[in-house]
């Protein structure tokens, strides 16, 4: 059904390049700019699978919402002692200075990114939750509109569902915990590598899109600079990461961030999208936890699976991962990015040992998990269909109720075999289409 | 047990006039088991209005911004606060303070250091370590003004071997840490001193207890706390951020009074 539109690759990674769509993943204060190539072979998921990951994605997200809210509150899954304080407390995203703030209507994470793969036993598997700022919605839109516009007909004639009711869905979402005045998209500006991203978002929610200088707190009010009049400020949908968020609340150096908008976050009279300190509930030691939230904070079993994942901080785990070190993947907790992540099996014997040595001695900083086989694309490369690896990126919106929007980001591998699909490492995205019956 | 009056200023001279200046003051106590706040005010100058707020620490902010030109900011809090240190309620630790904060990290030789003072006290309460370590480091430091800066670190100031009373509080924060006890920094006012203060608190048992490491001291009812946090960055008592290319020179003044000495 996508025959048609794979001859346009080349025309639509034109218009891509033209609009300046690079991709930049913000992810532990680092950030990656590059041209990101475009497949026209779109990811395809049936409306029974779609269903299953629909719900498993909207369960997962409530449970992780209801973990920041307790986590920031009053503590309850740490004092049951489901999530040892020294993984709750150890991850650089908890930040303490949210404290006791509530964010109106209680929702902390607004938009979700959850990565994921399909193994091969037909099963997914979620890799990372992305509470923070999770980029990356606006390629498949903007790539679905090109492709509509090189070839209508395949969209005239499948079941897709459409997606191109981002914006809409966003603004629903502002909307919901909008404490009263206008919604903004907080660029840093449009040197960012993401600025395409920020105003085509802006543009799409019906939102102001607004540069740091252009904002300013004052009597624990946010305001917007306008020509004519400060108009205040309801919702901010803010692209920038916590530490940058408020020289008086954070980093005291950052100069791009808008001075007090803490205190009228305190004060209940802007919301904050998604809320400051999400990083405390989506980093790599507090993973393994989430499906026990799911259980702990809805008393339903979790329709998604982890990758199997084994914490040397327990002694069962620590002594699985002493006798399979050699097949697991070791992550570093307090490593950032896709740095402190070693295959076992890549490791030469005393290198492993070395590591296995460290691990005991340091249980709390590493976790383990099993390599997960997933599932090859179809790709068009070099004139040709082949195999390649591929990811999602799941967008889940927690608005009045939680959604996921219907489609999403896949992002495959370069090279055959290899499961890396981070765009740093020279990856491509395709678009997501999810069938209506 | 003492009823304290205190009057706290503090002047900001700026060398060209700055605006759009967003600031946040730590400069008013708030109750606690151990303090009774009875009466306190704020003044500021240029005149704005100041939101009170609490921050995730627990600490009183007040919370403004002065939008016109000026080249002064001058702040006055003052009031009358009841101090009683032997009123202690049990309060749970919370796990930040076990950890390294930016300021308070310790290092292989702070780690040495707490280690060897405690050789001969390894199971004794925490109070009485922590009495021991802050015992060791007035022995290792020799308290010298202009010798560091706000932005020194734990580790910086026990390599220079000297420091101000921010200084002995981050080292000893960092090494009561090192030995898995839970120890926090307290900005406030202390009777005699023209200037702030800095000291340590340390959870003992089930609540928490001041330590003056400057002075080798457990705090007493002369100690007026304004703020506390992991380590000096999460509680200044005065920040701002505003706009122009200023110098700008910061003059203090206290004054706390014990009021049993004026009758």
């Amino acid at each position: 059904m996508y025959e048609n539109l794979v001859r346009h690759t080349p025309k639509i990674n034109q218009q891509l390049a033209r609009y300046g769509v690079k991709f930049g993943i913000y992810k532990d204060n680092v950030f990656s700019e590059r041209l990101f190539p475009f497949d026209a072979v779109p990811r395809i998921i049936s409306a029974e699978a779609w269903d299953v990951l629909e719900r498993g994605l909207i369960q997962r997200v409530d449970a992780l919402n209801a973990y920041l809210r307790d986590l920031y509150g009053d503590k309850q899954i740490i004092a049951d002692g489901v999530v040892p304080q020294d993984f709750a407390f150890a991850s650089s995203g908890y930040l303490p200075q949210c404290e006791g703030i509530v964010p109106p209507k209680g929702i902390y994470s607004h938009i979700s990114g959850i990565d994921l793969v399909e193994g091969d036993d037909g099963e997914w598997y979620v890799l990372e939750d992305n509470l923070r700022i999770p980029s990356g919605a606006s390629y498949p839109l903007v790539a679905r509109n090109l492709c509509r516009r090189c070839d209508a007909e395949t969209f005239r004639g499948s079941a897709i569902r459409d997606n191109r009711d981002y914006g809409e869905r966003l603004r629903a979402v502002m909307d919901n915990v909008n404490c009263g005045g206008i919604n903004v998209v907080l660029t840093p500006g449009r040197f960012n590598a993401a600025y395409f991203e920020h105003s085509y978002l802006a543009e799409h929610a019906g939102a102001v899109l607004a540069e740091p200088s252009e904002l300013f707190v004052d009597n624990e009010t946010l305001y917007f600079r306008d020509a004519t009049a400060n108009r205040k400020v309801g919702a901010v949908y803010r692209r920038l990461s916590d530490e940058y968020l408020d020289p008086l609340c954070f980093l005291p150096e950052s100069l791009i961030g808008v001075p007090n908008i803490m205190s009228a976050y305190r004060a209940g009279n802007v919301a904050i999208v998604n809320a400051p300190g999400n990083g405390a509930a989506d980093d790599k030691g507090i993973y393994y936890f989430v499906p026990k939230m799911v259980e702990y904070y809805l008393g339903e079993k979790p329709l998604l699976k982890n990758a199997s994942t084994y914490l040397p901080f327990y002694d069962d785990d620590m002594a699985y991962v002493m006798d399979n070190a050699d097949t697991l993947v070791i992550k570093d907790v307090a490593e950032a990015g896709g740095y402190g992540v070693v295959f076992g099996s890549t490791l030469a014997p005393e290198k492993l040992e070395e590591l296995k040595a460290l691990i005991r001695r340091e249980p709390r900083r590493f976790i383990a998990q099993e390599v997960i086989d997933f599932l090859c694309l179809p790709t068009y490369i070099g004139g040709e269909m082949v195999p390649r690896k591929a990811d999602l990126r799941a967008f889940v919106l927690s608005g009045e109720k939680t959604s996921v929007w219907p489609s999403g980001l896949t992002r495959y591998s370069r090279e055959e075999g290899s499961s890396v699909v981070n765009s740093s490492q020279g990856g491509g995205f395709k678009d997501t289409w999810v069938l209506c019956r | 047990m003492r009823i304290l009056s205190f009057s706290f200023e503090t002047t900001l001279q700026f060398s060209d006039p700055v605006s759009e200046h967003s600031f946040v003051l730590r400069c008013l106590p708030k109750s606690c088991a151990s303090q009774t706040v009875l009466d306190s005010q704020i003044i500021i100058t240029p005149h704005t209005t100041v939101a009170a707020q609490v921050d995730g620490f627990g600490n009183l902010l007040q919370v403004g911004r002065i939008a016109e030109p000026h080249s002064e900011f001058n702040f006055i809090s003052s009031g009358m606060v009841v101090v009683d240190t032997e009123n202690c309620s049990a309060e749970p630790a919370h796990p930040m303070f076990l950890r390294d904060s930016s300021f308070a990290a310790t290092s292989g030789a702070i780690r040495t250091f707490a280690a060897d003072a405690l050789r001969v006290a390894c199971n004794a309460p925490a109070w009485d370590k922590a009495m021991k370590l802050s015992h060791a480091l007035y022995e290792h430091l020799s308290y010298k003004p202009g010798a560091t800066d706000v932005s020194t670190t734990a580790a910086e100031a026990f390599e220079l071997g000297c420091g101000v009373c921010q200084d002995y509080a981050h080292i000893l924060i960092a090494a009561c840490r090192a030995e898995g006890i839970c120890a926090r920094y307290v900005n406030g006012l202390i009777v005699g001193e023209g200037a702030t203060h800095a000291w340590v608190e340390v959870h003992d048992g089930d609540h928490w207890r001041g330590i003056d490491p400057t002075h080798d001291r457990a705090v007493t009812d002369e100690y007026i706390a304004l703020s506390r946090g992991r380590d000096f960055s999460d509680c200044a008592i005065e920040s701002g951020v505003f706009r122009g290319g200023a110098q700008q020179s910061q003059n203090v003044i206290v004054h706390v009074v014990d009021q049993a000495s004026r009758l």
